[in-house]
């Protein structure tokens, strides 16, 4: 499988591409006019030259190797970080230079060998070559076939397929049945081309590329051929375009539109197949829109790993099924609505709700899980429709699970909509302005902070990397003067049953890698909460997320713990049983209100973008540390806090200044490695789908 | 005006037109005694106003007003007034909520809200809203229907209304202006060409 | 009272970048500069009665500032123009544009190509048909499909475009001559426009807000009996401005109110950017459909009015005799209309008819995307440009390849000639600035956009 050109987004990396032997696809060369949507592929690590051209003898010099890439990444970057942020910035102060001897010491110390709650250690120091790849996919020079499609020549390693070699001379060619991150039947006959020498049309997703090959993708033979291939395409099917959900994304209307454009000719009746067939809990099957192009056979049974969706007859009268004894019931089940060329396959969650082309589409990551699957947030008037994946090959290629589709409906599930002040300990509080909560929670946190009373900080795994890094500095501060801090990372309960090696994890958290690392190495988990709270020694507990790993059988027992503090301030994005025990409410933004990062199990560090409005007065979790930390007395005229990209820029130049110098060995912490490449990219406008010119 | 710059003509009352590539004729600038004394040419105007007046006093010659609330002026067939949904044979709404008229409206004025239509296998506007306000009775949404369930041919400009929201027809009104729709539709191939 | 025209002599017009030559031969600025006036031309306010004015004007006057508009009712349109008068002269004036701004250029970057044609309605709102024409050639030209527009479209746009021309020049002179008191010519001349509109809302099913061209032809063919009611037309209004004219032309009150009131050299009206009528009132024959012939202008005979002295009058008359000059367009036009379809045949750009989407897969699919994508035009940019009502009505649209536009702008005539409305207006009376606003006639939805 190569790179498909069409979408060179992402950027070379020293990881190979999954399951490809091509090299890292260069940078994205699109700067034309027409892509609005340019920085859409946010390149989340900055374009460089692969490195590693040789061969490698050891892991140890792969290491060591890895660690130089690290180096020139850190240099290119923290020459950038300078010119970006303002000189105030810049220049270290004391304190900064302090907080970053800090912080070094804690990212290059020894990490404890699991995480606190001990589902997820850090990740696995330097996965350098990814583990499966062989390393000699590497080491061998890659085989590059040189061939002429319509005229113009393009290099492309051997065994790519003709159809991906025309869309890399920027060659159109229509089909149905081949999808970049699938293997390839040809079964749809819509990618024909005509190869000089050969007697007839070849289908170009299935002919591999030859040295010297001469291919006609748009000589009128071929074009013709692909006319009526495409005719033959429409005569069964059913003119449902006005109670399609797939119609303004639909691949049949887009090739008809591009290549055809004739009238019909056919004057019999259309063939009638079933039209609501329930193929599982997720998905209805309209069979008579289906184009037979087994695209969601081969997701179920490639990405998936499960046979559940067959052929069944044959001629016009074939038709998609499920296999027997079956149902299209696994975890990846809704990536085939999304492969579908056509209206076949249709979500049941999103069915009739509401029309593809009106959605804005906005880039963000999955807040599902550790994975972080890149997905396009999809969105209208407001609210969020539905999540899709966006392909990314170093983390889901092209494909989400469907427990991640669906986390879009916690944005209006249980929120919490305005801040309150109260007695805490479940008894409700008193709406208040934030304003009012926080400089009520700066005021009563100030004075147990003047008696040095011990002050304890919740780092969640839900929360975003900014935010967190505020809260890394209001910690350090704190300490600074003296009063005693603690450190916890909290986030949901790991659940090992999702765990499989596709894309789920048993993590829960999308931020869980990025806590840990700005929480330090001295944070605990909930056991250690729990201790310090049972032994009273906690005074406050300011929680920056209000998500606990433990299920609701178990709450009980800590609710008369939270009680026994003084002051328990959340910023909480859902109403919970613990956001009840607080004397402050804070209402937070929650992932897709937001802009900022996650970083994920991989220690990448990706961006998520503000889609939809927060309800109610909510803000974003940086800005509601910001506005304690203001006023407690410790933004000490720092502005960063109010926008999140200077608090990235401050976040990334601070721990990259902190990475070791280029003669050090040995492995680098992941997450460290993530945020020294992490680039902020580029603002979206908000597109609409049918003017985004990329989908159907 | 890359051409070479023409210069002002000598104005002559009445000049011809000048041919070539550019006709170009200096309008006139009528300069008379009659004129200068004001009073002939002013009372030959009243001359003409008074044609006008006794003309419409006997004949209503030259009047091109109507008493409105008593008498209308008729609206073309083309006419574009308040919209109406269509039925199908059974009365119930033609409209299947394929929501390409919100889409084609420039002055988003169309609000619907798809349902099932009990079998699953149809859309129906469970809510279908048009602003007449809103509207700027450009006639799109009538070009983009599918479906013919749309028209703006009732023949009525949208009434004055108490209320901003008695100005929002409903599915209920709107079906009320509707008539039954002849036309034939859903994948005759091109039978319908022998159907004409 | 009428002044003997000044004896201009023909005097270089330059435009533009000076080239290395002037500026070699030191002439550059000279070409650009104000113009002078012609020797012996004074302004007529200072004329004949100089002297006495001076010895009746005993009592010190001391400047003050009246504010004109923007309230619609004061001004012929949503504009404000702050006075500086001592006495009955304006010393000085600021214009300010901008009542009635309604973002058209941002709207239209959210709009597909189809839906941006109620947004041209909109700018002139008096001649809306001549907008739509506009705006559709600029985008045909981007499509490069000018030459495969169908001939009946062109005519029938050249015939909906010059009835709005007329009915442009209607609303401006009936409205002018009611604000210099002649309040039945106004009576008279917008039955005349409601004459035409009638006949328009027939043709395309609104007066005012038609829509009625789209991108490759028009949306409607003629009504049967479209011809015949045009001649009529035609008949009834020529009728009706002789009697205005009758009214007008030799009436010592209206004269003396337009007459040397308000005078541009062609020269200033040039570096100034002028159009249209106004251009063509001080001389200059520039006209789009003669100079730069676009649809089927090249096949009618026509003249070009222009005036002499640049003054209100001449406004006035350039735009009587324009109204004739379309009406012999109309005629010839109405005469040489051959049959054939009024959109063009092609399914990327034309809806395909009703009954193809009702009934087959292609003619769905080719609806459903022209109504959601919109039409695809390929990514460029261009400038285009037609005689609108008030000038050259320019259109500069960049494409990004999407069925939407990436940038729409308007040079809008009355914009262009605001700029320099209060070059007309100081030194006059308070009097002649409401006649010779509206001899500008500025157009709010067209100005401020």
């Amino acid at each position: 499988m190569a790179d498909d050109p069409k979408k060179t987004k992402q950027p070379a990396t020293d990881l190979p591409a999954r399951g490809s032997s091509a090299p890292p696809p260069g940078v994205a060369s699109s700067t034309h006019i027409a892509t609005r949507r340019s920085g859409s592929g946010l390149p989340l690590v900055p374009p460089r030259p692969a490195t590693g051209e040789g061969i490698k003898p050891s892991i140890a010099d792969a290491l060591r190797e890895t660690a130089d890439a690290v180096q020139e990444a850190v240099r290119e970057l923290t020459g950038k970080t300078q010119l970006a942020v303002p000189v105030a910035v810049v220049q270290p102060t004391p304190a900064q230079i302090r907080a970053a001897d800090a912080l070094s010491r804690t990212l290059l110390s020894p990490r404890p060998p699991s995480g606190p709650q001990g589902s997820r250690g850090p990740s696995p120091p330097a996965p350098a070559p990814a583990p499966g790849e062989p390393a000699a996919g590497e080491t061998k020079p890659v085989d590059m076939v040189t061939l002429k499609v319509d005229g113009r020549e393009v290099s492309v390693p051997r065994g790519t397929n003709v159809l991906e070699a025309c869309l890399k001379a920027g060659v159109e060619v229509s089909y149905f049945c081949y999808h970049p991150g699938l293997s390839s039947p040809a079964v749809c006959r819509q990618c024909l081309v005509e190869v000089v020498g050969q007697p007839k049309l070849v289908p170009s997703c299935y002919t591999p590329v030859a040295d010297q090959m001469e291919v006609l993708a748009s000589s009128p033979r071929a074009l013709l051929a692909r006319q009526q291939m495409l005719e033959f395409t429409l005569v069964n099917h059913p003119v449902d375009c006005p109670i399609c959900d797939k119609a303004g994304e639909c691949l049949l209307q887009k090739h008809y539109m591009d290549w055809d454009g004739k009238d019909s000719r056919t004057d019999f009746d259309k063939v009638h197949k079933p039209k609501v067939v329930d193929l599982g809990p997720y998905i209805v099957l309209d069979a008579e829109r289906c184009i037979l192009c087994t695209r969601c056979i081969r997701v179920c049974d490639e990405v998936a790993g499960q046979h559940q969706l067959e052929m069944a007859w044959r001629g016009d009268r074939q038709e998609l099924v499920v296999a027997p004894g079956q149902r299209l019931d696994n975890p990846y089940s809704l990536n085939t609505v999304d492969v579908c060329p056509v209206g076949a396959l249709t979500s049941k969650d999103f069915r009739f709700r509401m029309r593809v082309w009106e959605l804005y589409t906005v880039d963000s990551i999955c807040p599902g899980c550790a994975t972080g699957c890149n997905i396009e947030v999809h969105h209208h008037q407001g609210e969020v429709w539905r999540l899709v994946p966006r392909e990314n090959r170093e983390v889901n290629g092209y494909w989400m699970c469907d427990e991640g589709r669906f986390t879009y409906k916690e944005l209006r599930r249980a929120r919490v909509a305005g801040a309150r002040i109260g007695m805490g300990k479940g008894m409700p509080g008193q709406v208040a302005s934030i304003d009012k909560a926080v400089s009520y929670a700066a005021e009563r946190l100030g004075r147990i902070c003047d008696d040095k009373g011990t002050v304890g900080l919740v780092f969640g795994a839900q929360a975003q990397n900014e935010a967190l890094y505020a809260l890394y500095k209001v910690a350090e501060l704190l300490a600074e003067q003296g009063v005693p801090v603690r450190r916890y990372v909290l986030g949901r309960a790991p659940r090992p049953e999702r765990q499989d090696n596709i894309l789920r994890s048993a993590d829960v958290n999308p931020n869980t890698a990025g806590a840990q690392l700005l929480a330090g190495p001295g944070a605990g988990g909930l056991a250690e909460l729990r201790a310090d709270l049972g032994a009273g020694v906690l005074k406050a507990l300011w929680m920056v997320g209000e998500d606990v790993p433990i299920g609701a059988e178990e709450l009980p027992a800590l609710l008369p713990l939270l009680d026994r503090l003084q002051l328990l301030i959340v910023q909480a994005v859902h109403d919970t049983e613990i956001v009840r025990r607080a004397q402050v409410i804070l209402p937070a933004a929650a992932w897709a209100e937001v802009d900022g990062t996650f970083t994920n199990a991989k220690g990448m560090v990706q961006r998520i973008r503000r889609a939809v409005d927060p309800p109610g007065t909510a803000r974003p979790h940086l800005e509601l540390v910001g506005l304690m930390s203001q006023k407690l007395g410790l933004a000490r005229g720092q502005g960063w806090q109010g926008s999140p990209r200077q608090a990235f820029l401050h976040m990334t130049g601070a721990i990259t200044a902190t990475l070791p110098p280029p003669d050090m060995s040995g492995p680098i912490p992941a997450p460290l490695r993530g945020f020294a490449r992490a680039e902020w990219g580029r603002d979206m406008p908000p597109v609409q789908l049918r003017f985004a010119n990329a989908r159907g | 005006m890359a051409q070479a710059p023409h210069a002002p003509q000598e104005p002559t009352e009445g000049s011809k037109p000048r041919r070539g590539r550019v006709g170009v004729r200096v309008v006139g600038r009528p300069d008379s005694l009659e004129q200068r004394l004001y009073l002939p040419e002013v009372l030959r105007g009243l001359g003409v106003t008074m044609r006008h007046f006794f003309a419409n006093v006997v004949g209503r010659k030259y009047t091109v007003t109507v008493q409105y609330p008593e008498e209308k002026a008729p609206y073309p067939e083309r006419f574009r007034g308040l919209h109406r949904l269509m039925h199908r044979e059974d009365g119930s709404v033609r409209c299947v909520a394929c929501m390409l008229c919100p889409t084609a409206c420039p002055a988003h004025c169309i609000t619907i809200v798809a349902e099932d239509t009990g079998d699953g296998k149809e859309k129906r506007p469970k809510i279908f809203e048009i602003d007449e306000l809103r509207c700027v009775v450009c006639g799109l949404c009538v070009e983009a229907c599918p479906c013919d369930a749309i028209r703006m041919d009732t023949g009525r400009h949208a009434p004055a209304v108490v209320h901003r929201g008695d100005a929002i027809l409903g599915k209920v009104d709107l079906l009320k202006l509707g008539g039954p729709s002849q036309a034939t539709q859903g994948g005759k191939g091109a039978t319908w060409r022998e159907e004409q | 009272m009428s002044h003997p025209s000044p004896p201009h002599q023909p005097t270089q017009i330059v435009f533009g970048m000076p080239t290395p030559a002037e500026v070699v031969a030191g002439t550059a600025l000279e070409l650009r500069s104000q113009p002078v006036p012609p020797p012996g031309w004074t302004p007529p306010w200072t004329r004949e009665e100089d002297e006495e004015e001076e010895e009746e004007l005993e009592l010190p006057t001391e400047p003050m500032t009246v504010n004109m508009g923007p309230s619609h009712p004061a001004m012929h349109g949503t504009v404000r123009i702050v006075l500086t008068v001592e006495g009955e002269t304006v010393r000085a004036a600021d214009v300010q544009v901008g009542y009635l701004h309604r973002c058209f250029e941002k709207e239209a970057e959210a709009a597909t190509w189809t839906q941006i044609f109620p947004y041209t309605d909109r700018l002139n709102y008096v001649s809306p048909l001549l907008n739509n024409v506009g705006y559709a050639l600029a985008v045909e030209k981007l499509l490069g499909i000018t030459d495969r527009i169908p001939e009946r479209a062109q005519y029938i746009r050249v015939i909906v475009g010059e009835m709005s021309r007329i009915t442009d020049h209607l609303t401006c002179l009936g409205a002018s001559a009611a604000e210099v008191g002649a309040l039945t010519v106004f009576f008279w001349m917008i039955k005349a426009r409601e004459w035409l509109w009638e006949l328009i809302e027939e043709l395309t099913g609104a007066r005012l807000t038609n829509s009625y061209v789209r991108i490759g032809g028009v949306a409607a063919d003629l009504t049967p009996d479209f011809a015949p009611r045009l001649r009529d037309l035609i008949r009834r209004v020529r009728q009706t401005l002789g009697e205005v004219e009758s009214l007008l032309v030799k009436n010592r009150i209206f004269r003396d109110r337009m007459d040397g009131v308000a005078c541009f050299s062609p020269q200033e009206a040039v570096a100034w950017g002028w159009t249209g009528p106004c251009l063509r009132s001080t001389g200059v024959p520039y006209d789009v459909r003669k100079d730069h012939p676009y649809l089927v202008y090249d096949r009618f005979d026509f003249d070009v009015p222009v005036g002499s002295r640049g003054d209100n009058y001449d406004r006035f008359a350039v735009r009587m005799e324009e109204m004739r000059q379309s009406m012999r367009i109309l005629e010839q036009a109405i005469e040489q209309i051959p049959p054939g379809p009024v959109q063009i045949d092609d399914p990327r750009i034309s809806l395909p008819p009703k009954r193809e989407v009702y009934n087959t897969i292609e003619g769905m699919i080719n609806h459903f995307k022209l109504i959601v994508d919109g039409i695809k035009v390929p990514a460029g940019e261009v400038y285009s440009y037609t005689e609108g009502g008030n000038g050259e009505l320019g259109f500069y649209i960049v494409s990004d390849g999407t069925g939407r536009p990436y940038k729409c702008r308007v040079r809008p005539p009355s914009f262009i000639l605001m700029q320099s409305l209060h070059k007309l207006i100081v030194g006059g009376g308070i009097a002649d600035v409401i006649p010779t606003f509206g001899m500008i006639n500025m157009i709010g939805g067209e100005c401020d956009r």
